[in-house]
This record gives structure tokens, C-alpha cells and sequence, in this order.
């Protein structure tokens, strides 16, 4: 489970999120969309204890990450939008370091297992600069799920992918709603958050805009008319802000 | 301890890994003669005398000048002087400096802030240590036998670790300063107003006691520095306790500050990111922060030819200081500073003079072997857009002389500033060289400035040329990082840039020097000078015209994707 409880970053003089709240349970993938400059990368990134938020509360798995970072961090994955590889380590090595990293003991069968269940374990074996952008996203995916984490972020998930692509991570991130994980996902592709998510939440300059099931957010914004698209929705709530 | 076990793999896995790609690379022939070209610089330059005894050459010359209570203090003051810039200027680092796949992997793992801190500021010693093989290395520490280098590398060592800990220590300071409003000019400010005073202070004190009152100031460096002066094995090992406590002083600093540093090392991060991914593009690096809009540096007319416009483009391209305004004011900078220092007798302005002509003169030897090498903005720095150029409707050997423009203006505008400087500076001493009348040296300065623009065409030629004829051995130069074999390879292609100045030379100097020799009889020899200038440039003119006509087919025919396949 993921609480958010009035999120406050700011940079100086400047908020990029302001007073935020949300709870994400486990078992829902929450789509986060806004506007450029709307806060969602500043809100993932406090949201993973990736940088300290200004003030608020955030709970991960029921651990506050401010008290105990570390606990809470052994809960969650973070998957950014850009995969950030270590050019001299091969992919097998990847998982090893990981895995040092979260004290996964005997990693080796659960690394095996990851890597067939990607379709990378031909690959095992080579270096980040032999692999395809969609191999990378894939060995990220793998290395942040070694740990079996409670918690997921997914930063633009789909950026750099081809359709194939496109459709297994839309299936990995639905399966792994479906098994019990609080998944946050961020992302300018609507699409994607009509066919994922079970919720969504809008953010517009750091502030919250709506929250709720698709359809609540949907109703919000629809002005009582019928088969109102998402799109339509986000354009409505956000004040035509450029995507 | 996982933290370390885990940087320790990471470091080695890395490390091993590197070593057998580079290895594996070897099959391919440029890999292969590049690693033999650099053992041999390796050999030749550094490991051939590792079984020689004694001191080396350097430190000989600063025993026979100075005693060595001196050189501790001198070193020392220059140490401290050192660590309080680092104070003033910290720049923009956080002091903790993460790649993007560390903070990826590290910033969301289980990890304490102070884990985190442990990690960086252990890897920063494995850095140190290397640094320290390097140093080792280019100090000539081999020299002093296998024992004197270990010395020199633990001395190495331990000054790269408290520099480098001291820097860290500064910045997430400095960072935790910041984080209570003070803004940075103010902090600035703030800095330099302390050290001015303490300066005052500092003064104050040994104008009254002594200066042996103030030298407790140094005691931190002098610690530092002792570990290289050492005579004696037992006096090395005493000097390094000191030196690797302060280490440990400052490794004890540092961790326990546990400043927060994690958003100024997640954009230093990104931006690292983007300077590699920018070297890895061909783009090479961009300083002074992002580019900006500027206006053309001329107005790019439809008379003009075609040429122009790469011209134009790639002028553009270079860095914003090198433009009209700044190559003018130098120039007057360089003629009123050396006409007023040629009359001030009192503080031997004329010497002085004649040694900014000399150094001058020594720079524009410089400029003519390396310049080439570094004013890239030409074909070498649009190989990677190939494809796009093929597109345009224009011959190759056009493109390739646009492509020549930019860096012929550039260097031959730095030139032109040291051949000012040379000329204003040299002056025959009174009485003597009666023959170097000032005709003749206004003539030899006019004469070379009007052959410095095709002399530089020339010499960016053969780059291009290596370019267009070995573009895989030019990408890879740039893009595959270290490593013994691209160190050979740079070396190789410097030396075919030598050769190729020498033959492109021979026959102007034939020329000239005939010209010269066979008509000084009869004009004199600042009118033979003057006359010389034509069958030199002729040449010059010649081999540039030549060498675009025969590369321009091979630039057409060039399939870049092809080349570059590995």
C-alpha cells in the first residue's frame, strides 16, 4: 500500500508539488497524468525516498519512509522512464548486484526464472550497449523485481518501445496488479491509463486536480454527458495545459 | 558490510569486464596496431627504466635549487592555497558525484543515507588509487626503481585521497550552509570575506611575532606533502602515518556530516548523462552550460557560394568566445601591451617583450601540430550526419571544402595573434643581427600571415582525409573511451598528421627557399621574401585544391553505416 499523506516539495521559492494526498491499495494500478511541469516525476521521485520531500508523509507498506527509509525502500521498485544501466556489467551481473543491494539471498533460480519470464535469458551473458532499448527496459524490470517488492513505480513506462513491447509491459504491469502489488504509473499516454489502471489521479502545477476510479474521475468531468473519452476528461480538468 | 561487498563487485566485475572487452577487440586489426603503438609510448616512455636506481630527474633539479625544508614549505603553501579555492569556488558538484545507473539502482534500494555515503566515499579511494598509479606513472616514478615507485604511489595516494575527501567535505559543508537560505554570491562573499581576514590576521601576527608564529597554519599540508620529500624508507614510513590519518580525519568528517545530498547528485547525474551521451554522438563537449541562440557570425547572402554556408555553420558551432569581437580586442590588447612594455627600461620591458615573442613564436609551433587536432568543427564533427550531407545536392569535394572553413578561420585567426605578438615582441639585440632590419621582419610577419590561412587548410586536411578514408579508426578514437590501443591509435594517427605536415611542406620550402636564394641578389631579401610568397602559397593552394578534388569521389561513395558496423 501506498499513502501519501500532503506531500510538499519545493525547489527554493518554487513548489513543484504542493499538498498532495492519495493512497494507492494493493491489488490498483494508479495512473499518475498532468501536464508538463505538473509534479509527477518530482512526486515519484519523494514517493521512492529518491530525494527528501519538503514536507508530508509518506508511507510505503505501511513504513514511514521517513523514519525508516531503509525498511520502507525494501518494499518498493522503481522503474524510471530512461533505463540507467552499468555499461561494463553484463545482465546476469546486473541481477548479482542487485541483489547484494537488497539482500536477496540465492538470487541465482529467482534471476533465472525473471530473466526467462522477460524472454532476456539468451542475453544473460552481454553487456548493456549489445542489448535493444526494449531489452534494457526488461533487465530494469528484472532487477527491480528480484526483491519481490510490495510497491511499484513506473515512470513512462512505455517510451522507446516497440508494439510488441508495448503489449508485454502492459500485460506485466497488469499481472502484477493482479497478484497484489500498489503500482503507481506515470505517464502522458491516456491510452495506456484507460487500458491499465483501475484509478487515476490528475496533478496540475504540484496541486491535485481529481482522484478516484476511472469512472469516478470520469463522472467528475463528464457534466452528466455520456461516453465522455479520458482524453476529453484530462483536457477538461487541466484547462487545455500542453500534454 | 553488504555495501561494500556490493561496490567491490560492481568495481571489480567492471573492471574485469572492461579488461576482456578490450581484449576481445584486439582481433580487429586498428584495436591491434593501436595497443602495439601504445605499449611501445608505454615502454619507451615510462617502463623502460623501471630497473634504473636513485632519484629522479626532477627531483635532482629541485635538490640542486632549492634545500629541502623549502620545497616542504613551498609545496605546502601551495597545498593550502589550493584547499582554500576549494572553498571559494566549490562549483556545482554536491560533493558526492553518482552516475545515473548509481542513483537508478542505489537512491531506491534499501540503503542508508550513510551507507550511501560510505559507498561514494570508498569508491572515491579506489579512484584516488588509481589516480595515484597514473600520477605514478606520468612522475617518472619508475624511474626510482620498483620500491620508489611504491613510495611515490603511497605518497600519491595518500595527497589524491585528502584532496579529493577535502573537496567532498567542502561541498556537502558548503551544501548544508546553502540549505539555511544563504545564497551563493553571498556565501561567496562570506568565504572570501573570512579568508581575507584571517589573511590580515595571518600577516598581522608575523610582522609582529615572526613568521614562524603563523606556520602552524600549514602544519595540515605540510602532512600532506612530507610523504613525497622523505630520504630514508623509515622517514617515508613515518611521514605516511600523518598523511593517511588526516585521510581517516577527513573520511571521519565527511561520514559523519551526513549532509543531504541526494537532489544536487541526481542532477549532477543527468547532466554527466548528457555530456557523455554527447560525446558518444560525436557532439563533443559542451562547456559553459547549455547552448544558446546567438546570431550567425555573418550574414549568410545568396551571392555567397555554397561553401559558406558550412562556413557559417560550423562557425557557429564553436565556442561563443571565438568570434570578431574577441580575436579584435586581442589583437589591440597584444600590440598596446607590447609597444608599452618594449619602453619601460626600468623593469627590462624589452626582455620581457622579447620573451612574449619567443613564447609566442613556441605557441604558434603549437598550434600549426595540435591546433588541427583540436579545432574539430569540420567533417570530423559531421561524419555522424553522412547520411544528411549525401542528401544535399552538392559534390562531395564541395562539401568537404565547407567543411574546411570554420577551423581555417579559427586557427588562423589564433594564429595571426601570435604572429602580432612575435612581431611586436623580437627585436635584434642592439649592435647585433644588423641583417634583421625592420623591413625585413615587417615583411617575413606580412608574408607568413598571408600564407598561415592555406598553411592551415593544409594541415586540417590531412584529418579529413583520415577521416574519410579510415572513418572507423576516427569513431572509434573518439567513442570507445580508454584503454591502451585508443591511446595507440591517437598516437598513430598524430604521427601520420607529422609525416603528411612534412611532405605537404617539403616542396614549399623548396620552392621558397629557391625563390628566395636565387633572386636576394638581385631585389634584396625582404622583396625576394615578398616574392617567395607566391610559389609558396601557389603550393599550398595547390595541395589543398588537389586533395578536396580527390576526396570529394570518396566522400560520395562513403557508406557510413557500413564503416562504422563493428
Amino acid at each position: 500500500m501506498i499513502e501519501v499523506s500532503g506531500l510538499t516539495k519545493r525547489y527554493g521559492e518554487f513548489t513543484a508539488v504542493n499538498d498532495l494526498s492519495f493512497m494507492v491499495q494493493p491489488g490498483e494500478v494508479m495512473g499518475l497524468v498532468g501536464p508538463n511541469g505538473a509534479g509527477k516525476t518530482t512526486t515519484l521521485r519523494c514517493a521512492t525516498g529518491i530525494i527528501p520531500p519538503s514536507a508530508g508523509v509518506l508511507r510505503v507498506a505501511g513504513i514511514d519512509l521517513a523514519t525508516d527509509p531503509v525498511a520502507a525502500k525494501r518494499q518498493l521498485a522503481f522503474f524510471p522512464d530512461e533505463p540507467r544501466l552499468f555499461e561494463h556489467l553484463t545482465v546476469r551481473q546486473h541481477l548479482a548486484f542487485a541483489a547484494k543491494i537488497y539482500g536477496v539471498p540465492s538470487h541465482e533460480d529467482r534471476a533465472a526464472a525473471l530473466l526467462a519470464e522477460l524472454e532476456i535469458a539468451d542475453k544473460a551473458d552481454q553487456l548493456p550497449g549489445e542489448l535493444s532499448r526494449g531489452m534494457k527496459q526488461k533487465l530494469v524490470i528484472a532487477c527491480g523485481l528480484l526483491h519481490a517488492p510490495k510497491v511499484m513505480y513506473f515512470d513512462e513506462p512505455l517510451t522507446g518501445l516497440d508494439p510488441l513491447g508495448i503489449r508485454r509491459m502492459k500485460d506485466t504491469i497488469r499481472r502484477l496488479g493482479r497478484e497484489g502489488a500498489a503500482i503507481i504509473l506515470s505517464s502522458h499516454l491516456l491510452s495506456l491509463l484507460e487500458e491499465v489502471c483501475t484509478h487515476v489521479l490528475i496533478m496540475k502545477q504540484g496541486r491535485r486536480i481529481a482522484v478516484g476510479t476511472l469512472p469516478e474521475v470520469v463522472a467528475q468531468f463528464s457534466n452528466g454527458e455520456s461516453g465522455v473519452s479520458l482524453e476529453e476528461v484530462f483536457i477538461r480538468a487541466t484547462g487545455n495545459s500542453e500534454t | 558490510m553488504h555495501v561494500l561487498r556490493a561496490l567491490l563487485f560492481l568495481r571489480l566485475t567492471t573492471l574485469r569486464n572492461k579488461l576482456l572487452g578490450n581484449l576481445r577487440r584486439l582481433r580487429q586489426p586498428k584495436y591491434l596496431f593501436g595497443a602495439i603503438a601504445g605499449a611501445a609510448y608505454f615502454w619507451f616512455f615510462f617502463f623502460r627504466h623501471a630497473t634504473g636506481n636513485g632519484r629522479s630527474g626532477h627531483n635532482q633539479f629541485f635538490a640542486a635549487m632549492l634545500a629541502p625544508g623549502q620545497i616542504e614549505l613551498i609545496a605546502a603553501i601551495v597545498l593550502t592555497l589550493f584547499l582554500a579555492l576549494i572553498w571559494v569556488t566549490p562549483g556545482d558538484s554536491p560533493g558526492l558525484a553518482f552516475t545515473e545507473a548509481e542513483v537508478a539502482f542505489l537512491f531506491p534500494a534499501p540503503l542508508a543515507r550513510r551507507q550511501l555515503i560510505h559507498y561514494k566515499l570508498l569508491d572515491g579511494l579506489l579512484m584516488s588509487l588509481l589516480g595515484a598509479f597514473f600520477f605514478t606513472l606520468i612522475a617518472g616514478g619508475l624511474q626510482t626503481g620498483w620500491l620508489g615507485a611504491l613510495r611515490k604511489l603511497g605518497a600519491w595516494w595518500s595527497l589524491n585521497a585528502n584532496l579529493s575527501l577535502h573537496q567532498t567535505a567542502a561541498a556537502l559543508t558548503i551544501a548544508r550552509v546553502s540549505r539555511l537560505g544563504l545564497r551563493a554570491g553571498l556565501r561567496r562573499t562570506l568565504i572570501i570575506a573570512g579568508l581575507v581576514l584571517l589573511l590580515v590576521a595571518l600577516v598581522v601576527v608575523a610582522v609582529n611575532s615572526g613568521a614562524a608564529s603563523v606556520e602552524w597554519l600549514l602544519w595540515p599540508a605540510r602532512l600532506a606533502v612530507r610523504p613525497f620529500l622523505a630520504d630514508t624508507l623509515g622517514g617515508y614510513l613515518i611521514s605516511l602515518l600523518p598523511a593517511f590519518g588526516l585521510v581517516l580525519m577527513h573520511y571521519f568528517w565527511v561520514h559523519r556530516m551526513e549532509s543531504p545530498f541526494e537532489e544536487a547528485s541526481l542532477a549532477l547525474a543527468q547532466k554527466r548523462g548528457e555530456t557523455i551521451a554527447r560525446m558518444r554522438s560525436g557532439r563533443g563537449v559542451r562547456f559553459g552550460g547549455k547552448a544558446k541562440a546567438r546570431s550567425g557570425p555573418f550574414r549568410l547572402g545568396d551571392r555567397l557560394p555554397v561553401e559558406a554556408a558550412f562556413l557559417w555553420k560550423n562557425l557557429m558551432v564553436a565556442p561563443p568566445y571565438i568570434n570578431r569581437k574577441v580575436f579584435l580586442g586581442a589583437a589591440v590588447v597584444i600590440y598596446a601591451g607590447l609597444s608599452w612594455l618594449k619602453h619601460q627600461s626600468d623593469i627590462d620591458g624589452p626582455k620581457l617583450a622579447a620573451a612574449a615573442g619567443v613564447i609566442a613564436l613556441v605557441l604558434l609551433g603549437y598550434l600549426l601540430l595540435f591546433g588541427p587536432q583540436l579545432a574539430r568543427n569540420d567533417l570530423r564533427g559531421d561524419i555522424i550526419h553522412a547520411d544528411m550531407l549525401k542528401a544535399y545536392p552538392l559534390p562531395g569535394w564541395r562539401v568537404l571544402l565547407g567543411s574546411l572553413l570554420a577551423p581555417t578561420v579559427i586557427l588562423t585567426g589564433i594564429a595571426w595573434l601570435f604572429l602580432l605578438a612575435a612581431g611586436l615582441g623580437l627585436m635584434p639585440p642592439p649592435g647585433k643581427a644588423l641583417w634583421l632590419t625592420p623591413q625585413l621582419r615587417v615583411t617575413v610577419g606580412i608574408s607568413l600571415a598571408i600564407l598561415m590561412p592555406a598553411l592551415c587548410a593544409v594541415q586540417l586536411l590531412v584529418p579529413n582525409a583520415a577521416t574519410l578514408l579510415f572513418p572507423a579508426w576516427s569513431q572509434t578514437s573518439r567513442n570507445m573511451g580508454g584503454g591502451m590501443d585508443i591511446m595507440g591509435q591517437r598516437l598513430i594517427f598524430f604521427a601520420g598528421q607529422f609525416v603528411c605536415l612534412v611532405v605537404a611542406l617539403l616542396p614549399a620550402v623548396i620552392l621558397g627557399g629557391g625563390t628566395i636564394f636565387l633572386t636576394q641578389w638581385l631585389i634584396g631579401l625582404p622583396a625576394a621574401v615578398a616574392l617567395a610568397v607566391v610559389p609558396v602559397l601557389a603550393v599550398f593552394v595547390g595541395e589543398v585544391w588537389l586533395g578536396v578534388r580527390l576526396l570529394g569521389p570518396r566522400f560520395d561513395r562513403l557508406d557510413i553505416s557500413a564503416e562504422l558496423r563493428p
